[in-house]
């Protein structure tokens, strides 16, 4: 049901006749993690100040990040200065407003969480049951389209607030018992 | 129906309706206006917030791309009906996603975004709107509306509006029907009021006012008005009526004043139109009364015999003649005295006066039988004439009448007007008593008195004309043209031109004519008036005329008597010269066979006899010539043949055959004609030269000592006319002074006895007088006895035109100023002379005789102004003309002048003698005035002329010099000099050489030539030069000498070149004899004398090969050997010469003069028709031209060796020809 396409504005014309490149597939998702920014509201305290960086941390997928520089830097959300990093390792993370968990991490992906789940971040990632793991938004390519789940329990955890105009767009799941339960 | 023209009421609904619709209808359209631009706006905003919503709605189906999620959105749109179609579009401005309502058209939606905002376009309102995010424009909606809902919205608006307009019309009508009356109301009163006023004209009626407002003012203005109209209307009533009155008033002034003018016209009229003074006296009475209406009027009149006393005339008005014939007996019976009686009181004072009643005056004569009779009121009035009261008339009446001041005025005025009348009446009664008494003068005549006026209409003519000619003053008077119909037709033209000479240039006229009385027999009328004068603007004139019939046939009888008288006379003279023609025929006859017969051998005693018969012989035929001019001019058959002559040359003449006989008497005969006398004339040379040989033979005739003189004279005449006056005097006998008329009579001589001893027919004087009769002049004689006589006449002459003055050609320059010593013992001649030479400019000085002479002559030669020339007379007293000139000879001291001798004489010997002592000429007297020019220009240039000879200067050798024509030959070659001189000598030319053209001019200054024959080339002036210089020297002074151009020059072009220059004719060198004399003939225009034809030239193909063309040489020089022989030694000598120029001009290298000397050679070699040495001269000259000096020096052998030949060739020709 979520479709996104890869546009025009985000791929070489030429190279999309040809089939997909090697980096569309991050190009597309960089894209998509971009914008998604958008439309999440942090809390004020989520900045040091107003006009601070939004920083996007990507973990374990070194071409997103390349990705992500190329489709976002330079460029600001919602008055805020986009900033890409490269986590080095899922124990030296650095703070940051959106952290993206790459497929490399499925191992690691519960530490991970668990080391940002009081923070305001929105994670991102691709792994199977991301977002019923505990991840606030978790994609998935399909047929070069991207489609997402929106884990609400875990954004309310993270004072984040996800406009429901994407809402509509991906699906919205809660925790498990067993994650309710969970302390 | 126009507006303007509806009721007022009508105005009023129709302005309350129009203003309440208009009102409203503003306000709907304004609400209307309000609320469709208030439903767009709205609506656009709607739409706006509209485009807002979904644009928000679609962000993130944007942002992620969502196609379908963002087509959902847009279907929301369904819910709003009257949205037709909306879309969405990327950032990048591609259709992303959109929504049509049903049944719209896809194109509806725009491909592209376009401008953010709304706009109405057609049918709908379309809006693009930006979608935003993150204030990044992440796409466009766009939103198009159709109009439905506003449209319907506006529907019901104007249903509502109309419904109320509807409404509120139909209240305003209502409402203005009713509120109208209010304004109307009163206005339709108004009208009605004034319709009733103006249709009744009743002034009385008055609207009633019912308000205070402005409608009440109104017809309380109206009300006003129509009482000032009633007032006016009664006021100009009441004026109306005054006026008729005052009219009525003046028109019977009027009336009464016209009556007056009309008498006084009527008097005046009357007064003039009638001739007897009473009747403008009975007119006056009778106006006067028919005037006044008074029934008496009368007149007195100062008596003419009786002074200051007024006497009745018989002239009454009377209305009722039975009632006052008792007034008019006493007052015919009553002259009245000055003062007396009413009339004598008028004349007393000169005026008017009138007596209201005639019984307040009882002193009156007349006034018991007035008053007894009725009469009461009279009034009298003067007419006063030159200062004088001349009548008074009076007028009575039967009431009593107070005084009319203004009737007085005008009878004064009627006096006033009678007096000229009857002053002018009394003047024409003595006119036509005077009158009468000259037309009983004129009757009793026997000429009959006539006045015409200018048209020849006989206005007056005295009654025994009848007797004269039958028709009485009546029918003349009635037909104008009767009288020159009963003139003789060839008296007609006469009478009429009296008439109009009379008329038009007021001349008197006597003329006699012939006219037809009535019964049909002429008779000679003698008409004459003194002229012309105007009457009454009209030219008339006053004539007599008598009968002359009896003295006219008188007259006509003598006339004819007369005329056989005359008829006879002629006959006579007809007879006496056909007598006198017949005798002359054998008198010429016995005149010649004398002669003959006297040349022949005979004794002393037959010469002797012969001698008388002869001298009888031609005294009888003097005898005759005069009888049958007389008898000529006595039959009227001697004409004068007027014909162009000069004067001094007929007196010239004259004198010569004069001066034989009074020599012969020892007689000096001088002519003396002033130089003022003109002397180209035209007349009758042959009757002037008789008459001057009457006079003159008469003088010498009568005349033994002493001299004769003829004197001509120049009187003032009228141009083109000369009026001369001869004077013939002698030293003879006289006439005595009461013979001076009688010698002009035919037959008569002064003295019976003077015929016997003189002879002569006596006819001489007569003929002279009728021949200067003839020629317009009168002859007449101044004489005493023993003191002479000295006959003048005078004649009337034709001037010449071409020299009508005086002088003649002008004298010759050289002679200006020139000694000349006159000696002569006659004073005449002295002066005759004296006068001649000072006319020439020359310097005379005369003496009486040979001592005198010599000693001036010594004189002028001590003092070294000699006398060039000196004039003798051959006989004088003492010492003659020859002892004079011997004496000068033998005077060493006195030499270089040279003598001319004039005598009388003519002896044999006296030539010889002339030589023998020295004198150059010798000239019988009376001396011609060219003949003495001539023989003074002779001596003093000998080589011109016959002197040139040596001979003596005669009359006869000048005589031959003057045939001979004076050629200048101007020409620098010898040998063609030769030629040409000796060609012409042998033509007895008389040949002057010039060598240049300088020489030439000079020449012709010095003395006259008769043509001149020009060589153009020439040293120092050549001869176009010359030409120029003698033409201008000849400017203005008439004179134009010929010239004939010699030239050498073939060319073309010459001829044309001399002519210009001023040439007459041209021939070309070299000399032909025939072509010369051609030329100069042609020149001259006459013939230039001379000895026969030349001789043909050769014929032209003797041109030969030879060296020398003999034939055309000979030819040329017209076979003169000895000619032929001069040019030749003339040639070898100057060859030499010419060799040696052409050489020095060769070796001087000098082209020009190599050129001139090679013609000059050319020149004297075509003499010799030297052909060959010609053409080599020829050629030289030609390279020279060219300055082809080589080519000359090639030239120069051929010259060099045809000259050679040409000298050896001509050497032996000329020995042939001398031997």
């Amino acid at each position: 049901m979520l479709v996104l396409f890869a546009t025009a504005s985000l791929i070489d014309p030429s190279r999309a006749q040809l089939g997909p490149p090697p980096d569309f597939e991050h190009d597309v998702k960089a894209s998509f993690v971009y914008t998604v920014a958008k439309f999440v509201e942090w809390p004020d305290r989520a900045f040091e100040r107003p006009g601070a960086p939004l920083v996007f941390e990507v973990l374990g997928e070194d071409p997103l990040e390349e990705a992500l520089q190329r489709a976002a830097r330079g460029k600001t959300v919602n008055g805020h200065p986009v900033e890409i990093l490269k986590a080095g390792d899922a124990r030296d993370l650095t703070p940051c407003h959106v952290l993206y968990i790459g497929r490399s991490e499925a191992g690691r992906l519960r530490g991970v969480l668990d080391r940002v789940r009081d923070a305001t971040v929105l994670t991102v990632g691709e792994l199977e049951s991301f977002a019923e793991d505990g991840g606030v938004m978790g994609l998935r390519l399909e047929q070069n389209m991207i489609r997402f789940e929106v884990n609400v329990d875990a954004a309310a955890r993270a004072h984040l607030s996800i406009s429901s105009k994407i809402l509509k767009l991906g699906t919205v799941i809660r925790e498990r018992k067993r994650a309710r339960g969970a302390p | 129906m126009r507006f303007r023209d509806l009721s007022i009421r009508q105005k009023l609904m129709a302005l309350m309706m129009l203003t309440s619709s208009a009102a409203l209808l503003l306000a709907c359209v304004a609400f209307m206006t309000y609320e469709s631009v208030n439903m767009r706006q709205e609506m656009a905003r709607e739409l706006s917030a509209l485009a807002g919503i979904i644009g928000d709605n679609s962000t993130a189906a944007l942002s992620f791309k969502d196609r379908k999620a963002a087509e959902e959105t847009l279907a929301t749109l369904a819910a709003k009906d009257q949205i037709v179609a909306a879309a969405l579009y990327g950032a990048d401005g591609a259709l992303f996603a959109r929504y049509l309502r049903a049944g719209a058209r896809p194109e509806t939606v725009p491909a592209a975004p376009e401008d953010e905002g709304y706009r109405f376009v057609s049918g709908g309102l379309e809006l693009f709107s930006p979608v935003l995010m993150d204030r990044d424009r992440i796409g466009t909606v766009y939103v198009r509306s159709d109009l439905s809902l506003m449209v319907a919205r506006l529907k019901r608006y104007i249903a509502i509006v109309i419904v109320v307009m509807g409404a509120s019309t139909i209240l305003a009508l209502l409402l203005a029907s009713r509120l109208q009356e209010v304004i109307s109301g009163p206005i339709q009163e108004l009208v009605e009021t004034t319709r009733v006023v103006a249709t009744g004209r009743n002034y009385a009626v008055r609207a009633v006012r019912r308000s205070r407002d402005e409608m009440g003012l109104l017809i309380d203005g109206f009300n006003d008005m129509l009482s000032q109209i009633q007032e006016r209307d009664r006021a100009l009533e009441s004026a109306r009526e005054a006026l008729e009155l005052r009219v009525l008033e003046r028109t019977r002034e009027l009336q009464q004043q016209v009556a007056f003018i009309q008498l006084l016209r009527t008097v005046a009229a009357l007064a003039n139109e009638t001739s007897t003074i009473e009747e403008p006296l009975q007119a006056c009475l009778d106006a006067v009364c028919a005037l006044t209406r008074w029934p008496v009027g009368h007149v007195y009149a100062l008596s003419s015999e009786t002074p200051h006393v007024l006497a009745p005339l018989p002239i009454w008005h009377l209305d009722d003649p039975g009632r006052f014939t008792d007034l008019r007996r006493v007052t015919e019976a009553t002259p009245l005295k000055r003062g007396a009686g009413l009339p004598g009181r008028v004349m007393q004072t000169g005026g008017p006066i009138w007596i209201r009643d005639i019984r307040e005056e009882p002193d009156s004569p007349r006034a018991r039988t007035g008053v007894d009779i009725g009469v009461r009121a009279a009034f009298a009035f003067p007419v006063v004439v030159g200062g004088e009261v001349a009548v008074v008339l009076e007028f009575f009446t039967t009431e009593v009448i107070e005084p009319d001041e203004r009737l007085l005025q005008v009878m004064t005025q009627v006096g006033t007007q009678l007096g000229p009348v009857i002053q002018r009446r009394r003047a024409e009664e003595s006119l036509r008593r005077s009158e009468e008494k000259y037309r009983s003068l004129v009757a009793n005549i026997p000429d009959v008195t006539w006045t015409s006026d200018s048209t020849g209409r006989t206005v007056f003519i005295s009654p025994n004309v009848e007797t004269l000619c039958g028709f009485t003053p009546g029918v003349i008077y009635g037909d104008p043209d009767l009288w020159l119909s009963r003139v003789h037709p060839g008296d007609v033209e006469k009478v009429r031109e009296a008439y109009r000479g009379l008329f038009a240039g007021n001349r008197k006229f006597e003329v006699e004519y012939r006219l037809r009385r009535r019964d049909g027999e002429w008779i000679w009328l003698y008409d004459r008036t003194l002229g012309a004068y105007e009457k009454n603007g009209v030219a008339c004139a006053d004539g007599i005329f008598s009968d002359i019939t009896e003295r006219k046939q008188a007259e006509l009888e003598l006339q004819k008597a007369k005329e056989a008288a005359e008829h006879a006379s002629r006959a006579k003279s007809e007879f006496l010269a056909n007598m006198s023609h017949e005798i002359r025929t054998p008198m010429n006859g016995i005149i010649g066979m004398t002669e003959l017969v006297l040349d022949t051998r005979l004794t002393s005693e037959q010469r002797n006899y012969l001698d008388m018969v002869k001298s009888s012989a031609d005294s009888l035929t003097t005898l005759i010539n005069d009888i049958l001019d007389f008898s000529k001019i006595e039959a009227g058959r001697l004409d004068l043949e007027p014909i162009d002559f000069g004067l001094r040359d007929c007196l010239d003449d004259t004198m010569r055959i004069l001066a034989v006989r009074a020599h012969a008497k020892g007689l000096e005969l001088a002519c003396h004609i002033l130089p003022e006398v003109p002397d180209a004339l035209i007349g009758d040379p042959g009757r002037l030269r008789q008459v001057l040989i009457n006079l003159v033979g008469n003088a010498i005739k009568f005349t033994d000592r002493g001299e004769v003189v003829v004197r001509v004279e120049a009187d003032a005449a009228p141009p083109h006319v000369a009026q001369l006056r001869f004077g013939v005097s002698d030293t003879g006998i006289g006439i005595a002074r009461d013979k001076h008329a009688a010698i002009f009579e035919a037959f008569a001589q002064a003295d019976g006895s003077t015929t016997r001893k003189y002879g002569g027919t006596g006819l001489g004087l007569t003929i002279s007088s009728q021949l200067v009769e003839m020629m317009g002049g009168r002859i007449w004689v101044e004489s005493e006895v023993g003191r002479g006589s000295t006959f003048y006449f005078t004649a009337r002459l034709g001037l010449q035109d071409k020299l009508a003055s005086a002088a003649a050609a002008p004298p010759p320059e050289e002679l200006k100023g020139l000694r000349i010593l006159v000696v002569d013992d006659n004073a005449t001649n002295r002066m005759i002379l004296e006068e001649m030479f000072s006319g020439w400019r020359m310097r005379p000085t005369s003496v009486d005789g040979g001592d005198t002479a010599l000693a001036a002559l010594r004189a002028a030669a001590r003092r070294g102004n000699p006398f060039r020339l000196v004039v003798l007379d051959a006989n004088m007293p003492g010492m003659d003309g020859f002892s004079v000139a011997e004496s000068i000879q033998a005077d060493a001291s006195l030499t270089g002048q040279d003598l001319i001798m004039l005598t009388s004489g003519g002896q044999r010997g006296e030539a010889a003698r002339c030589r023998q002592v020295g004198i150059s000429a010798y000239l019988t007297k009376p001396t011609r005035r060219s003949e003495l020019l001539d023989v003074v220009m002779t001596v003093l240039h000998p080589a011109t002329g016959a002197g040139r000879r040596g001979g003596l200067i005669t009359r006869h050798s000048l005589r031959e010099e003057r045939r001979r024509l004076r050629v200048l030959l101007v020409e620098d070659n010898p040998v063609n000099r030769a030629v040409a001189a000796r060609l012409l000598e042998r033509r007895g030319q008389i040949v002057t050489i010039a060598r240049n053209g300088r020489e030439a001019v000079d020449l012709i200054k010095a003395r006259p030539f008769d043509v001149a024959l020009m060589d153009l080339q020439m040293p120092e002036m050549d001869g176009l030069e010359a030409t120029a210089a003698i033409r201008a020297s000849e400017e203005g002074t008439g004179r134009r000498l010929p010239i004939v151009a010699m030239t050498a020059h073939a060319m073309k072009g010459d001829r044309e070149r001399c002519l210009r220059a001023g040439m007459d004719a041209y021939v070309s060198k070299p000399i032909q004899a025939g072509d010369l004399f051609e030329a100069i003939d042609a020149a001259t225009g006459a013939t230039s004398g001379g000895a026969g034809e030349p001789d043909a030239p050769g014929p032209a193909t003797s041109r030969g090969k030879g060296v020398v063309d003999r034939a055309a040489l000979l030819s040329r020089l017209e076979g003169d050997a000895s000619l032929l022989t001069e040019i030749v030694g003339l040639f070898l000598q100057t060859a030499p010469r010419l060799m040696r120029d052409l050489k020095q001009a060769l070796t001087s290298k000098d082209a020009g003069k190599l050129e001139r000397a090679a013609h000059t050679l050319k020149g004297a070699v075509a003499n010799f028709g030297a052909r060959p040495a010609f053409e080599a001269a020829f050629k030289m000259e030609q390279h020279g031209q060219r300055g082809d000096l080589a080519a000359a020096r090639k030239a120069w052998a051929s010259v060099e060796k045809e000259m050679a030949r040409l000298k050896k060739e001509l050497e032996r020709l000329a020995e042939e020809h001398a031997a």
